[in-house]
């Protein structure tokens, strides 16, 4: 029965038919997608002209668990034990925030390596925000990679009034990956949500560019979202990790979380091209302008957003993780503005009063801020 | 109405009756054991030798055997024209083709420099077969998975066929039952259905047990010595697949389905 069985699977690449194909390679522009809510709806106290807005991107629930890719550890898979945990923590400082709108990033719903939790719906059950809009941007039904497994990855855009509207924005791939690898790799997209805010429509819009392309990919994704919310006409919130530093940073190589065995590999991180976002702070309106964001090293550390490495571990220099460089944003529509003094990054407990420590529930930190509509 | 009912039960009564010398292409689902001397080998299905009268050997060697080491023995009970019963005992290790899948279906654990464990898994199955030109059959096998020392590799939840390769070894057990027909459409043409249920141990997390597979397929008689098997299979089993749907309150929800998959079947045989 052993070898007869394996025999089935030698042909499986060669010509498994199913109702499920091996991985979803999204053949369409743009794609209206499911608005999830909540099981039970809570009243929605929104302060008149004001949106409290939130990004973060939450790697898929493994808060400080060192994965293979970043080379500082091997895990492929959280337990589901580990997978509630980190989640039940990540969703105490969106309580913590209490934003009306909330934008994630690498969010899972029905992979693998976050043992199948379907983060969307538990981030609405344990937390304010009534309605949510996922953009799948990774669907593979088993990735024969380190067993990785099923893959269901993406993006999502909270509200706690109504989401009328969802759709996805296909982005450009990378051309620098063999066919197989591309095949079930991911494929980044623009998530733009309309959220009724009370007889009005805004437009939010969640992203996530790509991190370790050679071929200029990230340059193109990052114009597509700038043309793409140069054109909305409603008021509109961007929030996500553009995997890139803002114009004038000063730090821009040698980041001492990057693990020496990653050199020469798939995952080393490429040099940044912080020009690319210079459109954004000229015809956008950021949650940290360019002049708060200061203009040395010091002054720009406390807007730092992403460390590879938590404060468990050491690295390259000796030194406990700590935020090293600035890859998330907050921007709006040209004419809207941010209450001054609550744009943030929540680095660390006390920021902006929360009790949470967001250093160790993500290689990320969240990003907040309160968009003044116009 | 009454008249063909009984006709047809005479007829596989008949069928049932007849010699096993008398039949010109011998069917390979049949529980029986080969004749002492005799000597079966397969591409894909197992080397089978034939010990002694009620005796039969079955491992499949070459490039299966460096990844499993396997070896069972069959032992005849009835081995009569109208019934054959058989039970197995079998014993193999599928830890080199663990090892092999580690970096693919496996991590490869670079950092902490664990591995898939040793296994040793003991495998008993009984089999009984009825007819000779319609040959009905009925298998049952229970394989456990015996650890010994550390093992880091975890249910893979891949693939129904991988799956059930592994199953004993990674999720504790696999329990099979296979009710066969196989009957011969021509001299030198079989045409065989098969209905399998299994079941595995439990997945971190869970998911459901239960494996089905059905199969089709044709045994070609090419010459003397020579069987080319072709056809196709289908197994319906829980790969946490997952559907976007509107529940009855008009919210949506993501459901839990079950997966469906064909795959073609392919062998070729050499019996002496």
């Amino acid at each position: 029965m052993l070898p007869r069985a394996l025999a089935h699977a030698m042909c499986l690449l060669l010509l498994a038919t199913g109702c499920e194909p091996l991985a979803d390679d999204f053949d369409f522009e743009r794609q209206e997608v499911a608005v999830f809510r909540r099981s039970t709806l809570v009243p929605a106290q929104t302060a008149a002209g004001q949106l409290r807005v939130m990004a973060w991107n939450v790697k898929y629930g493994a808060a400080r668990i060192d994965f293979w890719f970043d080379y500082w550890g091997d895990r492929v898979q959280l337990t589901p034990a580990e997978a509630r945990q980190n989640l039940a923590a990540l969703c105490a400082l969106i309580r913590e925030v209490d934003p009306d709108i909330l934008m994630t990033e690498e969010i899972e719903v029905n992979s693998r390596r976050s043992a199948y939790i379907d983060m969307v719906q538990e981030i609405l059950e344990q937390t304010s925000l009534n309605y949510g809009a996922y953009f799948q941007t990774w669907n593979s039904r088993y990735i024969p990679s380190e067993g990785l497994g099923r893959m269901d990855l993406g993006n999502a855009i909270f509200s706690k009034r109504p989401i009328t509207f969802a759709e996805r924005i296909r982005q450009p791939d990378r051309t620098d990956i063999d066919g197989l690898t591309a095949t079930f790799y991911l494929h980044r997209m623009i998530g733009r949500a309309l959220v009724d805010v009370g007889g009005e429509e805004i437009a939010a819009y969640v992203v996530h560019t790509e991190a370790y392309d050679k071929d200029g990919t990230k340059g193109r994704q990052v114009r597509q979202i700038h043309d793409e919310a140069g054109a909305e006409t409603r008021p509109w919130v961007l929030g996500g990790d553009l995997n890139e530093l803002p114009p004038t940073a000063v730090k821009r190589e040698h980041f001492p979380d990057e693990h020496p065995d990653a050199l020469g590999t798939e995952f080393e991180q490429p040099p940044y091209t912080p020009e690319l976002l210079q459109p954004y702070y000229k015809d956008f309106v950021p949650w940290i302008t360019l002049a708060t964001y200061g203009a040395t090293e010091a002054e720009q550390r406390r807007y730092y957003t992403h460390s590879v490495l938590g404060p468990g571990s050491l690295d390259t220099e000796g030194q406990p993780g700590f935020w090293n460089r600035t890859l998330d944003y907050l921007f709006a529509s040209a004419g809207s503005s941010w209450a001054a003094g609550a744009s943030d990054v929540l680095q660390t407990r006390g920021r902006q009063g929360i009790q949470s420590e967001p250093l160790l529930l993500s290689d990320h930190a969240p990003v907040v801020g309160t968009w003044v509509l116009p | 109405m009454r008249r063909a009912t009984f006709a047809a039960l005479l007829g596989l009564l008949a069928v049932g009756t007849a010699r096993a010398q008398d039949e010109p292409f011998p069917a390979t689902s049949d529980a029986g054991i080969r004749p002492r001397g005799s000597l079966q080998v397969g591409l894909f299905s197992p080397i089978r030798v034939g010990l002694d009268r009620l005796v039969e050997l079955e491992t499949q060697l070459g490039w299966w055997a460096m990844l499993s080491p396997n070896v069972a023995l069959r032992l005849a009970h009835l081995d009569g024209d109208r019934l054959r019963l058989t039970s197995s005992i079998g014993l193999s290790t599928p830890t080199p083709a663990l090892r092999l899948l580690e970096g693919y279906l496996l991590p490869s654990w670079d950092k902490s420099e664990r591995d898939a464990g040793w296994f040793v898994v003991p495998e008993i199955g009984l089999a009984a077969s009825t007819g000779r030109r319609l040959v009905l059959t009925l298998r049952s096998a229970v394989a456990v998975g015996l650890g010994i020392g550390e093992n880091a590799a975890r249910p893979l939840d891949t693939y129904a066929p991988v799956e059930l390769v592994f199953a004993p070894a990674l999720s504790g057990f696999r329990v099979s039952t296979t009710a066969v027909g196989d009957y011969r459409v021509l001299r030198w043409l079989r045409l065989r259905l098969e209905l399998s249920l299994h079941a595995v141990g439990e997945g971190d997390p869970p998911r459901s047990p239960w494996i089905v597979q059905g199969s089709l397929a044709a045994d070609l008689a090419l010459g003397r010595s020579w069987r080319l098997s072709l056809g196709v299979t289908w197994y319906n089993h829980d790969q946490h697949a997952q559907e976007v749907v509107r529940g009855p309150d008009g919210r949506w929800e993501r459901q839990d389905v079950r997966s469906n998959d064909v795959y073609p079947m392919f062998d070729v045989a050499w019996i002496r």
